[in-house]
Order: structure tokens, then sequence, then C-alpha cells
């Protein structure tokens, strides 16, 4: 099949978007039941806040404003991934059970794409887009960290993040191709996510290697405030930019392997 | 007696849970490993609050009893969730409650032998697991534990379980009302676990809202177990609590029952 540019995709995912925007707008009452139920998460969030400052949490040299900005940029990237890609992942099973998978084959895209990213949720990341930002806002200033290039470089590690997220969550649900019920399955794979609702420092070291090295789901909500504070060395940096290349080559290969062992199911 | 017991159509319905919740077995073992994450993060969170302070004591707790509480609770919440809202709600929604609404048989007594036989080999895990880390706790002499207290405890954790059950049960019946229903499960299951002290201990919310908690069924489903059976309360403030869970009991009964009589006349069984 003919490889489309990046071009294309890029201007397919903006018609993606403006048609979920469109049914999102559609089904009101659904859209705001969404924002009720992230706001319903922020809470227990807000849980862990209410503790870091009513202790006055101090984890090595983090105090509670250095915890916030790590809180709020948990809660930023859980608002992008559930917007971007789990109102995407949790479809997967369905395709593949229902056998809608055989008509998306057909489709002249990269079949990937279509099934990854072809549904955006406008509600759920809102909240979590906000309070995140404002978290990670009053973290920054009362922390008096520098506001210059440190505020580029935070950006670029969300890109980062958002690419490792993608990678590391849509592997989980691959395991549709092979296993009717993959629920517990995502069910871990959200627990692991939700590890980095605290700086990686309260875990012990070797969880921490295992989260920076093996799966590296620490990167993902730590390495951006570590940057701002300038907690991370050459070697750090070097590590969180080939992280997202060698996931993605990683899901690609999986992708490959699971559809060839697909067989249709459904109607 | 069997053959009484084999002809009984809620015996059925109780095997019939308990073969279907074995059905997907590493699913099953899967979803029970999982508790280990959420503890075991709230454990790493209550060991460097512990680590950064002077005190020895926090809202009440030593870190010994933090971390017991943290790690009962998150075993008594897997054992008296039941997570039924959305099969429930589906059959209100596809027509599926028709089946039983034709038949000469009761719902409510349908769906809690279902739920009964779907929990018995996971809730005996949990309760192996609960009997270690009690075993545990009493070597190390952490909280007040005694064999009287585990026997409270226990007649606390069925009466938990019943509250919760009903609770959900009650809740289940907006889904005659309601057209999209799923959302708002997401967010009464949360909000249930959190004011039952299934995520922190309900002391972190100070005293004020600890007044309110009081009038509510919540705490008695987690928070109220839990400290019965790590000793934070004293035996007489547990039969108290015990009392106020057979009240909930009986108001419960009263208000699910009115709500599926009030939901089932609106009801337009389209499917099933």
């Amino acid at each position: 099949m003919k490889m489309r540019s990046l071009g294309y995709y890029f201007k397919l995912y903006g018609v993606f978007v403006k048609n979920c925007v469109a049914a999102s707008m559609e089904y009101r009452f659904n859209f705001w039941m969404g924002i009720g139920v992230e706001i319903a998460f922020l809470c227990a969030k807000a849980l862990y806040i209410l503790i870091v400052y009513q202790t006055n949490l101090h984890i090595g040299e983090l105090t509670p404003d250095h915890i916030l900005l790590f809180i709020g940029t948990y809660t930023m990237m859980t608002g992008l991934y559930m917007g971007l890609f789990y109102v995407n992942f949790v479809r997967i099973s369905q395709y593949v059970q229902g056998g809608t998978l055989d008509l998306l084959i057909t489709k002249p895209v990269s079949l990937q794409f279509l099934v990854s990213l072809r549904y955006i949720d406008i509600g759920l990341p809102i909240p979590n887009i906000l309070a995140g930002a404002i978290m990670v806002g009053v973290g920054w200033h009362r922390a008096q960290l520098p506001l210059n290039w440190n505020l580029l470089g935070y950006i670029g590690f969300i890109g980062i993040a958002l690419m490792i997220t993608y990678c590391l969550m849509l592997l989980p649900a691959l395991l549709s191709f092979r296993y009717v019920q993959t629920g517990a399955v995502t069910e871990m794979a959200h627990s692991i996510w939700d590890a980095n609702n605290m700086p990686l420092d309260i875990f012990p070291m070797w969880l921490q290697r295992i989260g920076v090295y093996v799966i590296p789901v620490f990167l993902i909500s730590n390495y951006g405030p570590k940057f701002v504070m300038g907690m991370l060395n050459l070697w750090d940096i070097l590590w969180a930019l080939l992280v997202p290349v060698i996931l993605f080559i990683l899901v690609r290969k999986c992708w490959s392997l699971a559809v060839r062992k697909y067989s249709s199911a459904g109607s | 007696m069997r053959a009484v017991l084999t002809g009984n159509k809620y015996v059925t319905a109780f095997t019939l849970g308990m073969q279907s919740s074995m059905e997907y077995r590493l699913q099953f073992f899967i979803g029970l490993f999982n508790l280990v994450f959420p503890i075991g993060l709230q454990c790493l969170i209550w060991t460097a609050v512990y680590a950064s302070q002077d005190h020895q004591s926090l809202y009440g707790y030593d870190y010994g009893q933090m971390m017991l509480y943290t790690v009962l609770a998150g075993i008594v919440a897997k054992l008296v969730m039941t997570h039924l809202e959305h099969t429930i709600a589906e059959d209100i929604k596809s027509g599926g409650l028709n089946t039983y609404l034709v038949r000469p048989v009761s719902y409510f007594g349908y769906r809690l032998s279902a739920y009964m036989g779907s929990r018995v080999v996971s809730d005996t895990i949990l309760i192996i697991v609960m009997s270690v880390v009690i075993g545990i706790a009493m070597a190390f002499h952490i909280g007040e534990m005694s064999l009287n207290r585990v026997a409270v405890a226990i007649i606390t954790l069925v009466l938990a379980s019943a509250v919760q059950f009903l609770l959900t049960y009650t809740i289940c019946a907006l889904a005659f009302t309601l057209q999209e229903i799923s959302y708002f499960f997401v967010i009464t299951t949360l909000i249930v676990q959190i004011l039952s002290g299934g995520m922190v201990p309900l002391e972190v919310f100070g005293e004020a809202a600890n007044q309110w908690f009081n009038l509510l069924p919540f705490k008695y489903t987690i928070y109220f177990p839990v400290n019965v059976l790590n000793g934070r309360l004293a035996m007489n403030e547990a039969f108290q609590g015990m009392l106020i869970q057979l009240v909930w009991f009986v108001l419960l009964i009263g208000a699910s029952r009115m709500a599926w009589k009030l939901g089932l006349k609106r009801y337009v069984g389209i499917g099933g």
C-alpha cells in the first residue's frame, strides 16, 4: 500500500477532531457527565494535595510546592491521556470481538493510526488540563522557579510524555487480539499509571530504576518538573529523548504481530 | 435436603454466579493482584509523610496503625464494593429485566444470590490475605487486636457488605429515570469510596466534615469495620456502630423497595 505523508495524517487527524467536537456538541448530556466524572476523580487527587500541605510533606529536597508541580503535571497528563488515547484504546477489544476491525482494515490509511487515534473526547480532559495547569502554575510560582527557557523544556517533556503514554498504554490494549477479557490488565496499567501521582523519589531505588529504565512510566510526569528544578543530568535528558523512539518501534512491532494473529470473530 | 437445594432457583443462581466468576480465570487473578498497586502506592506515600515528620502520630494514627489501616481498608473495600451497577442498569436499559419480571423469581433475590455466588472464591482469597495481615499485625503488636475483636469485626463486615449491596441496589433504581447512567455510577462509586474511608482515613477531612459523615451510611462500610478490627474503636463503640449499621440496613431495605417500586411503574420493557 502507498505510504501516506505525515501531512496527510495531520490533516486527517484534524478531520477526526472536527467530527468529535461536533458529536460531543450533539450529545451534550454525555459531555457534561464526562466533565462531572473527571471532577470527581480530581477530588480524589485533591486528597493527596490536602495531605501534602496538611503534613508539610518534604521528600528529600522537594517541598510541598515542588510536589504540587508533580501532581499538577500528572493531572494534566491524565487529562491528555483520557481525551486523546483512552477513548480509542477501550474500543480495541470491541473492534476485535465485534468484527468491526474487518471494516477498518480495508480503509486506505494506517490501521494503527485509525484504531488508536480516531476518537477524541473533548469533555474528559477539560477539568484535568485546567486544574493541572493551575497546580503547575501555583507550584512553579510558590517554589520560585525561574520562568525562562525552562518553560520550553517543560513543554518539550510534556510532548515526550505524551508519546510515552501513547506507546505504554496501547500495549495492554493489544492483548485484546489474543484474549477476550482484558479489563484486569487495563486496570493494572491504570494502577501503574497512578504511581505518577507523587514524585518518583517516594519509591525505593530498585522500583525507581524499573519505572525509569524497564517500564518507563516515571518519565511521564517526573521528568518535566525535574527538568525545571535542574534535577536532570545530560544522561537523563538523552534517555528521555531515546525512550519514545524505542517504545514506538516496540509498539509498531507488537501491533504488526497482533494484526497478523487477528482472525475475524464477529459479523 | 440436597434435592431441595439443587432444585432451588436461588441456589442455581448462586452456583451460576460462582461459575461465571471463574470463567475468565486469568482476568480474575490479575484483578485480585491489582489490589497490590493502590495499597502499595498509598503505603509508600504514608511512609514518606511519616519520614518527613517529627511527630509520632498523624490524624491520630501512628505509623504502624496507618499502614494497617491502609492495607485493611484496601482489602475491605474490595470485599464490600459490589460493582453491580452496570449489570443492573444494563438489565433495565436493554429490557433484560423482562426475563425476570415474567417469571416466578424475585429480581432482588436472583441478583443477591448470583452476586453472593460470584464472590465466593474472591472473598475466600481476600479473607485469607486479611487473616495473614491480621496475623502479622498481632505478631508485631500493631494496633490492639484480639480474637474477640476479630469476631466482632466479622459481624461488622457482614453488615457492611449488606449495607453496601443495598446502597448499590437503591442507586441502581435511578437507571429507570436517567437516560445515560454509566457516568453517574463512576461518580457515585468514587464518592462512596472517598466518604467511606476507602482511600484515606476519614480523620484527614477534619472534625467538622466527620460530624456530617456520622449522619451518612458510607463510613459504616469501610472505615468502621477497619477501625473495629485494628482496635482504634473501643468495644462499646463497636457495638454502637453495629447498631447504626443495622438501622441503615433496615432503612436501605425500605428505600430500595420504594425506589424499585416507583421505578418499575415507569419501566418500559423494550428488548430483552
